[in-house]
C-alpha cells in the first residue's frame, strides 16, 4: 500500500478508535478531524475563512517546534471545497517525510507548485488535464514514478491531496457507493451525502475502477 | 497584479511562523507571484481582522446512507 495511504490510514483510525468509539465514519466533521490531529501532534490549531486569495483555495502556516499552526480557507470555495481545504493542509501535519525537505521559503514552495501541476495538473486536482505533457501521459499510470520526476515540494502538495481523498472518502464506503451507481445515482447524489467536491468524487471513483455516474 | 514576493517571504520570516504550504486554485491561471500574492493578501487580510472563524456544519455520521 502506498506510505501516503497508510499514513492517512493510521489517521483515520486513531481517530475512530478515539472519537467514535471504534465505528468507522461515512461522512467527517472536518473541523473535529482537523483538531484531533492537532491535538495528538501537542499543536494550536487556527481555522479561519475569507479575505481575499484569489489563487489558492487555501494556505496553512506552522512552526518548525510545531507549536502553532494557521489554516486560512478562500471564502470563493464553496462549503465541499473548503472542507476538502481543510483536511488536505491538516495532512501536512502528520505526514512524515515532509518534515525532512526544507519548506521555509515561499517563492521555492509556489515555484515548486506552479512546476508540478504544469505536469501533473489534475492530481492537484483542478481537473484539467490539457496541459498534461507527453512524458507524463506516456508514465500517467506509474504514480510513483511521476512522483519521482517532480520536485518534492510539489509532490507534497500531490501527498496531501490523496491523504485528504483517503479520510473523506474512506474506503468503507466504496460498497454502497458502488451499490448506489448500479442503482442508477448521479454523481452528485454521492458527493452531496459525503459532503465532498465533485471533481474529487470522481478522482476517487477512477482510482477504485468504478464507472464515474453523471451530473444530474 | 503586482509582485510581491518578497514581501509574503519577509511576512513570513518575521511571523511566528517558518513553514507555509499553498493549495493553489487552479494554477493554469495563476502565476507563482499571483499565488505569492494571494498568500499576502490572505495573511494580511487576517491580521486585520476580517476572517471569520470556520465551523464545519456536516456531522460526523458512522451509518451507511439510504439510497433515496
Amino acid at each position: 500500500m502506498d506510505r501516503v495511504v497508510k499514513q492517512a490510514r493510521s489517521a483515520i483510525n486513531e481517530y475512530i478508535r478515539v472519537k467514535l468509539n471504534n465505528i468507522p465514519y461515512q461522512t467527517l466533521n472536518t473541523e473535529d478531524f482537523s483538531k484531533f490531529i492537532a491535538e495528538s501532534n501537542k499543536l494550536s490549531l487556527k481555522i479561519e475563512y475569507g479575505g481575499s486569495m484569489p489563487a489558492l483555495r487555501g494556505l496553512i502556516l506552522l512552526n518548525n517546534d510545531k507549536s502553532n499552526s494557521l489554516v486560512l480557507l478562500s471564502d470563493e470555495n464553496n462549503n465541499c471545497w473548503k472542507r476538502f481545504t481543510l483536511v488536505k493542509e491538516i495532512c501536512h501535519i502528520f505526514l512524515e517525510h515532509e518534515h525532512k525537505i526544507e519548506n521555509d521559503n515561499a517563492l521555492k514552495m509556489a515555484e515548486a507548485l506552479m512546476f508540478h501541476v504544469a505536469f501533473l495538473p489534475n492530481f492537484l486536482p483542478t481537473g484539467d488535464t490539457s496541459n498534461l505533457s507527453k512524458e507524463a501521459e506516456k508514465d500517467y499510470e506509474t504514480f510513483e514514478a511521476l512522483l519521482g520526476k517532480i520536485n518534492p515540494l510539489g509532490a507534497e502538495e500531490t501527498s496531501a491531496v490523496v491523504a485528504a481523498i483517503e479520510i473523506l472518502i474512506p474506503a468503507i464506503c466504496k460498497d454502497w457507493i458502488s451499490k448506489w451507481i448500479e442503482q442508477g445515482c448521479h454523481l452528485n447524489d454521492i458527493s452531496s451525502k459525503l459532503k465532498v467536491p465533485n471533481l474529487i468524487l470522481e478522482h476517487r471513483l477512477k482510482d477504485w475502477g468504478l464507472k464515474v455516474p453523471p451530473l444530474k | 497584479m503586482k509582485t510581491s514576493t518578497n514581501e509574503f517571504q519577509t511576512w513570513l520570516d518575521e511571523s511566528i511562523y517558518d513553514m507555509v504550504r499553498f493549495y493553489p486554485m487552479n494554477t493554469s491561471e495563476y502565476s507563482v507571484s499571483e499565488m505569492l500574492n494571494s498568500a499576502l493578501n490572505a495573511v494580511r487580510g487576517y491580521e486585520a481582522g476580517i476572517f471569520d472563524t470556520y465551523k464545519d456544519a456536516v456531522e460526523t455520521t458512522t451509518e451507511i446512507p439510504l439510497f433515496e
